[in-house]
């Protein structure tokens, strides 16, 4: 840490938590609680506390960034007490100090790593004793490689949990004599395992918000799926017996599912980005690392990334899934469209035909008004005719009115014509 | 912790609504659940009651509690009055829900809104035809079944969640 002292003895039990910042929530700080445990010099700026419990050294520290929270607790003793080097040192009272002083943390943590240290002179006299280390404890050696000077394996083991990232422990030989810049190596070697759970802490959340939807993707696809096979079912009956308050009760249920799934697909989506950034940040921080492989052993760079590469599968997974169904949605949206155009343009021809027949009466109609409307005007003429042929004639005036019929007749023709001429 | 507002009015279409559902979350997360499950139901009671008014609803059978279920869930293509018989109802919820989807794109905790919220909001919706009525919510997604079902019985009034 730069501009901050760090402590002199040498590291033996280290605990890293990392946990997501509640910006709701104010609590007391754990360090300031471990300070009122424990006294020793407390730095309120530096957010620090180094203390002594017995032979024993503590030393605890908290960091905020990217809205995540982690403590760092280290535990050891100093040089004097220190045991030889090239030999495993007995971790109890490490141990239990440090148990003691997670108390401390919030509970609920997003990830952890225990480590543990000891020191050797030379590469193959720390490879023997990692060796040792695992056979002595029942564990397994997931990965390991040089990093910092020193060699970092992670265990796995009998005490494996179910969450891989969750949890992780880890086992640090280092290689020289610890003191100067080997110590240096040690502390940074520390912070940068801090920020390591930062990443994983975020990603773990990240993945547990997630989990039930992962869990269900099963059931609701197949559930969707049944559905899908409904509708279409549906549409396959003859398109007469398809029905267009059928085909609207369709076209709600479906868009509903469609944009329903359509905003689970771009929230996963929007998730799945903020994990490749997860996954950016841890790449350039394990990059610094320049890790060595240990024999055969995968390194714990690689390692890491797998294990956060692993969580992410699912986000990218859901999202292909759910864009899979909104593709069969897309046909379904389709057909029932396209049966709305077929219902529509046979509403329309059947509207034509009506029309049509409607015009033909409408003529038929028209002609006969119009015989009429001649009839009409030839009485009337004829009328007139005889009340002039009664004022000039008299007794012939009934024989002139007769001879009169056919004039009044083809008169009222010409005047018909004369008039719809016009129109 | 303050006391939990009971004046509280949720609108009747609150699955569908993530606003109302992250503003539920936001306003009684930090609430003992079971004074939030008392908000809930008496949310669900007063709907319940007012459509049963609006759908003449006579009596207090189960076939009663199957018509305001539906009225509530007309339009919702995930949840399904699946069966009416020998004094029961189930109401199966699978798929895509709508809170499940709420709760993915505002990032809220599916298990917590459905329990504080979604659960006795539908016992108050049934209880609003029979007092008595027990909702047994045996089979839930929240604990890995494919589906949620709801099942109305006349009982003693009571959420069951084994």
């Amino acid at each position: 840490m730069k501009g901050e002292e760090l402590p002199g003895w040498f590291l033996h039990s280290v605990y890293i938590a990392s946990y997501q910042i509640d910006p709701e929530k104010e609590t007391q700080d754990a360090v300031e609680k471990l300070f009122n445990r424990y006294r020793g010099t407390y730095s309120k700026e530096s957010n620090s506390l180094e203390f002594r419990a017995g032979s024993v050294s503590g030393y605890a520290k908290g960091l905020s960034e990217k809205g995540s929270q982690v403590f760092l607790l280290a535990v050891g003793s100093a040089e004097t007490e220190r045991k030889a080097l090239d030999s495993i040192p007995s971790y109890e009272p490490y141990d239990e100090l440090v148990e003691d002083m997670k108390e401390a943390l919030p509970e609920n943590s997003d990830s952890t790593y225990s480590l543990r240290l000891a020191y050797s002179t030379d590469e193959k006299e720390a490879g023997a004793l990692l060796r040792c280390y695992v056979r002595n404890t029942g564990r397994t050696l997931k990965s390991a490689g040089f990093v910092r000077g020193s060699i970092l394996a992670t265990l796995g083991g009998p005490r494996d949990l179910s969450s891989p990232m969750a949890s992780k422990e880890l086992m640090t030989v280092s290689i020289g004599d610890g003191l100067g810049k080997g110590a240096d190596a040690v502390w940074t070697l520390c912070f940068e395992i801090c920020c390591l759970a930062i990443y994983t802490g975020q990603m773990n959340r990240l993945h547990s918000q997630r989990e039930l939807m992962f869990d269900q993707t099963d059931a609701a696809e197949r559930s969707t799926q049944l559905w899908i096979n409904e509708i279409l079912a549906k549409m396959r009956r003859p398109i007469e017996e398809i029905q267009p308050k059928d085909l609207e009760e369709i076209l709600k249920e479906t868009t509903i599912q469609f944009s329903r799934l359509s905003t689970m697909a771009s929230s996963m989506r929007r998730d799945y980005v903020k994990a490749q950034g997860l996954l950016r940040g841890m790449r350039a921080l394990l990059k610094k690392w320049n890790e060595r492989p240990m024999d055969d052993s995968i390194t714990n760079s690689s390692a890491e990334m797998d294990d956060l590469e692993n969580l992410m599968t699912p986000f990218r997974d859901f999202t292909e899934r759910t864009e899979a169904l909104m593709t069969q949605l897309s046909t379904v949206l389709d057909s029932v469209r396209t049966y709305l155009g077929i219902q529509q343009q046979k509403m329309s021809i059947m509207e034509q035909t009506s029309s049509k027949e409607q015009l033909v009466r409408l003529v038929n109609l028209q002609e006969i008004l119009h015989k009429l409307e001649v009839l009409i005007v030839a009485v009337y003429l004829t009328e007139m005719a005889r009340i002039v042929f009664e004022t000039l004639l008299h007794e012939s005036a009934n024989l002139a009115t007769t001879a009169f019929i056919p004039v009044a007749l083809l008169t009222s023709v010409f005047i018909s014509r004369i008039l719809h001429k016009k129109h | 912790m303050e006391a939990v507002d009971l004046s509280l009015t949720i609108p009747g279409d609150w699955f569908v609504n993530p606003k109302v559902l992250s503003e539920f979350y936001w306003k009684y997360k930090d609430h003992p659940i079971e004074e939030i499950r008392k908000v809930s139901f008496q949310q669900g009671l007063a709907l319940g009651r007012s459509l049963k008014e609006q759908l003449g609803i006579k009596g207090d059978g189960i076939e009663g509690i199957a018509a305001v279920l539906k009225a509530v869930l007309k339009d919702e293509p995930t949840a399904k009055v699946m069966d009416v018989k020998e004094g029961r109802v189930l109401l199966r919820n699978s798929g895509f829900c709508p809170l499940m989807t709420a709760c993915l794109s505002m990032n809220l905790p599916w298990t917590w809104l459905c329990s504080a919220l979604g659960w006795p909001f539908f016992h108050g919706l049934g209880s609003a035809v029979n007092p008595k009525v027990n909702l047994a919510m045996i089979k839930r997604r929240e604990k890995g079944d494919p589906y949620c079902d709801h099942i109305f019985e006349i009982g003693q009034g009571k959420l069951i969640i084994p």
